[in-house]
């Protein structure tokens, strides 16, 4: 169940950028907090702005206008490295094409991020590793790469990394669009799982009805701006 | 994981890895060995010149017009400028450390007469009689003067052609050449071998002369040869240069006048043409090539049938006799007693019988010609233009012949003949003493006295003047000729008896000079050394080093290094192009794993190690293994290639060609394979730091 520890917070968050000679108004105005341990839902026709809210949530882009707070951090000001640093300590990745490194193990796809902290020791590194693969259900396929996996084992080796640092907060971009139905309702329950047992914060965009069904709480955009809520 | 990462992503994308990494394999590969090898060449051909001649530097007076080249293509025009006296370098030069020895030198040229057939067959007559051999001389006498009627008779033939100009000239020749074909005038010459004049007043000596002077310049067939000599200190000079070496004859002794003929140049310009030829072939199919693929042997062949007629003219009737019993026997043609048509038949080569032949041919007809145009122990005329414009005519002795070791065929070898600096300086234009004494001996045969400019008209025109009453002499009756070339036989045989003192061979006039060091590779220290040394000693001398002052072969060795150094260019460019554009492709198409890379919290500085170390590892891997197979090559070739060829000897520095692998190479390779791994992946690297982390979402929007 969420807390009431504030991990993610946009206030008036405004985002453009030029698009040739036009300066597009991706982002209108929008506000909202996510509190730790919520599964929530982006949504939104396309073009509505949920990749830009993402990436700015994620640090991986800054808004024009408004403050953005992740783990308690305001990004705004925020150079290469900081924001960096963030996504590397305070931020888990799950993306919809996998984007697994091909020539890694499944294994080392996972070890890769502790690797990049360097702070984490060698044994601890292996014991988060075996300990993730085998929530994710993959601890027979440690050795095998991306492309000896298929889609939904590869989404699971994505789970695992991004879960793997502990981050605050998960941000899973149209997780299950490049699933079977099938499989893209088990990965859903599988982050729910880990949801619900390690309180982990999930964030995730999507068209899917299924999934924002699933999902704690919806964050409704239309046009850059944030139209209707769902839960809490 | 870096590590691994960049392994791993070479070994997926193969075809890529393996282009790039021929590219750098074999750019260092020939960087390596093609360095190693131009190194070796430039270090054997420094070794093949400073020990040979040039020594680590040359020295020119400073007012030389033209720049020393030692082997230049037409130093017969060039003004070196000269050094009026050597002692004086010499004692300046020798006094700076790590200077072994000055060896004096002087480079020019001159022409030699070798004379025609007659000329050569009246020296044989003169040495004949002088030795006493009646006999012999009965035979070559009846050879010359088959000769002389020969000439008669071809002379009258041209008549019908002569320029009516030159008519006057025509008539004299017609007179002395029916003079010589006389039955008294051979009588004189073939029956009395006494060297002095008989009773009737025949005198062979006489005959002979008139020979000499009247009739051997009309027969055709003279052959002048271009010679390049270097006069030098003969004895310092065999000291100090080690490549240095005697082949025929004797060193010309300590101090006295002479010639060394270089061997190649002995061998290629004054030998028989025919032998030659023979030698040639020879030579060719020893070094292993076909006969039948040798097209120069075929035509060497044709040309060698055409000198039967001209072989039979050389042989007198003794040497006839033995050619064509000796032929008639090895050819198995008993009934040909014709000269000509058995050496016709002898000089009919072909792939079968080649060296039967040419055994055959040096066994029966060597021994009755004369093989070189120039003898061993002969003395002859060289004809130099000195540099007053005069024609200087020297006579010299030929000791020998000379080589300089293991460059037998390398063109620097054949190039220069050793004389002694007296003549070098007479034939530069120096009035020596000898020449001087000469000069007097033969004005006081004529009476001629010298007459001061101031007192000239007193002297022609006043009383008793002394220069009228000589006047009335014989001296330019024609026969009376005779004793001027006495006199100058006498005054040339006094100089090549005489012995010269080495205080004599320094004072004097140089033009260059060689620089021999204790340690040649501190020619660089030692050069400010010995400019300072000329400087402080007032002598206008610069100083040229060995590679300047070498001209032709200097620009060789230099068009190599500029040859090498723009292949090393253009490799080290196409390699960096061809890596910069693999590593390019393979970053714009990872463009999403380093996003997703970006996003998980890499920094760029990871990101641009991650594409670096691809580099690297490309370039250590297959760069390394270019350089090692490089240096491999080089190891393997260590126990030495054969030069077979005249130019190869000459890269070479001898017979066998060895190359070191060079600091120089080592150098160039490393840095090759520095140069292409590091910058070629700088674009590349820089290009991935810019890939956002939302290059992994965009994918997706």
């Amino acid at each position: 169940m969420p807390s009431q520890e504030v991990i993610v917070s946009l206030r008036d968050v405004e985002k453009s950028y030029p698009l040739g000679k036009i300066l597009v108004h991706a982002v209108r105005g929008v506000s909202f907090e996510i509190h730790k341990g919520e599964f929530s839902a982006l949504a939104g026709p396309s073009g509505s702005g949920t990749t830009t809210v993402l990436n700015m949530i994620g640090c991986v882009d800054t808004p024009t206008r408004g403050e953005v707070s992740v783990a308690g951090q305001l990004t705004n000001g925020l150079d290469d490295k900081g924001l960096t640093k963030l996504r590397l300590f305070k931020v888990g990745f799950i993306f919809q094409t996998f984007n697994l490194v091909p020539v890694l193990t499944a294994y080392q796809n996972v070890e890769f991020p502790l690797l990049l902290q360097k702070n984490v020791p060698k044994d601890e590194r292996a014991r988060r590793v075996k300990d993730y693969l085998a929530k994710v259900g993959l601890a027979d396929k440690a050795a095998h790469r991306p492309g000896e996996l298929s889609g939904g084992q590869r989404q699971r080796v994505a789970i695992a990394r991004a879960l793997v640092t502990n981050p605050a907060i998960v941000l899973a971009d149209e997780p299950t669009a490049n699933l079977d139905s099938q499989t893209g309702l088990e990965i859903l329950d599988l982050m729910k799982t880990l949801n619900e047992r390690d309180g982990t914060t999930f964030i995730f965009s999507t068209h899917d009805q299924k999934v924002i069904e699933r999902a704690h709480r919806v964050l409704w955009l239309e046009d850059g701006k944030l139209a209707e809520r769902k839960g809490h | 994981m870096l590590v691994v990462i960049a392994i791993r992503n070479l070994l997926a994308s193969r075809v890529r890895t393996l282009l790039v990494g021929f590219i750098l394999f074999f750019g260092a590969f020939l960087l390596v060995a093609g360095n190693s090898f131009l190194d070796t060449i430039d270090r054997n051909m420094e070794r093949s010149l400073v020990n040979s001649i040039s020594g680590s530097f040359q020295i020119t007076s400073s007012e030389a017009k033209d720049k020393l080249e030692l082997f230049s293509m037409d130093s017969s025009t060039k003004d070196y400028g000269k050094i009026a006296d050597f002692k004086k370098v010499r004692a300046a030069l020798e006094a700076v450390p790590n200077v072994r020895a000055v060896v004096p030198m002087g480079l020019d040229y001159a022409v030699v007469a070798t004379g025609n057939l007659l000329d050569r067959r009246l020296a044989d007559l003169r040495n004949t009689l002088k030795a006493g051999n009646t006999a012999r001389s009965h035979v070559i006498a009846a050879h010359t003067r088959r000769m002389v009627e020969t000439l008669a008779r071809d002379f009258k033939v041209g008549e019908a052609l002569i320029d009516k100009k030159r008519m006057d000239q025509f008539e004299n020749d017609k007179k002395n050449l029916a003079e010589a074909t006389t039955e008294s005038f051979w009588e004189a010459l073939g029956t009395d071998a006494g060297a002095t004049a008989d009773a009737g007043g025949n005198d062979p000596y006489a005959a002979l002369e008139f020979l000499e002077n009247k009739i051997a310049r009309l027969m055709p067939g003279e052959d002048l040869v271009w010679l390049q000599y270097l006069g030098t200190d003969l004895e310092r000079f065999r000291e100090n240069f080690d490549r240095f070496e005697k082949v025929d004859g004797e060193q010309v002794p300590a101090g006295k006048r002479g010639i060394l003929f270089n061997k190649r140049f002995y061998e290629e310009q004054l030998k028989n043409k025919t032998a030659r030829r023979l030698d040639e072939i020879k030579e060719r199919l020893d070094a292993g090539s076909d006969f039948d693929g040798c097209d120069d042997c075929k035509e060497f062949i044709r040309l060698n049938r055409g000198q039967a007629s001209s072989l039979a003219s050389q042989l007198d009737a003794d040497a006839t006799t033995a050619v064509v019993k000796g032929l008639q026997v090895a050819l198995n043609t008993p009934g040909e007693s014709d000269p000509e048509t058995l050496l016709k038949a002898l000089l009919d080569m072909d792939a079968g019988n080649f060296l039967e032949r040419y055994k055959l041919f040096y066994d029966v007809v060597v021994p009755h010609i004369r093989l070189y145009s120039v003898t061993i122990g002969d003395t002859f005329v060289l004809t130099a233009f000195g540099r007053g414009g005069y024609v200087r005519n020297v006579p010299v002795k030929v000791y020998g012949t000379f080589r300089f070791k293991g460059l037998d065929k390398s063109p620097v070898a054949g190039v220069f003949n050793l004389i002694d600096l007296t003549t070098f300086r007479e034939l530069y234009g120096v009035t020596t003493p000898e020449k001087l004494a000469e000069v007097q001996a033969l004005k006081a045969k004529v009476g001629v006295k010298d007459v001061d400019r101031d007192a000239a008209e007193d002297e022609l025109f006043g009383e008793g003047a002394a220069v009228e009453e000589t006047t009335t002499s014989q001296a330019f009756d024609e026969m009376a000729a005779a004793d001027l070339s006495d006199a100058r036989r006498r005054a040339t045989e006094a100089a090549a008896d005489r012995v010269y003192t080495q205080d004599e061979i320094d004072s004097g006039l140089v033009i260059n000079a060689a620089v021999r060091l204790a340690d040649p590779d501190k020619a660089a220290e030692t050069r400010p050394a010995l400019e300072a040394a000329l400087a402080s000693a007032g002598l206008a001398v610069t100083v040229i080093p060995w590679r300047e002052a070498a001209g032709v072969v200097g620009i060789m060795i230099l068009l190599f290094n500029v040859v090498l150094a723009v292949a090393t260019l253009i490799f080290t460019v196409v390699a960096l192009i061809i890596v910069n554009n693999a590593l390019m492709m393979s970053t714009l198409q990872r463009t999403g794993e380093i996003g997703t890379m970006r996003a998980i919290g890499a920094g760029k500085a990871y990101v641009f190690s991650m594409i670096g170390l691809e580099a690297v590892l490309l370039a250590v891997v297959f760069g390394g293994a270019g350089f090692g197979a490089g240096a491999g090559l080089i190891a393997a070739l260590s126990g030495g290639i054969p030069a077979a060829s005249d130019i190869l000897q000459f890269f070479a520095g001898g017979t066998v060609f060895i190359p070191v692998l060079s600091t120089k190479a080592i150098v160039i390779g490393v840095s090759f394979i520095v140069v292409s791994g590091f910058f070629s992946t700088l674009y590349p690297a820089y290009v991935a730091t810019r890939i956002t982390p939302r290059e992994a979402m965009a994918r997706q929007d």
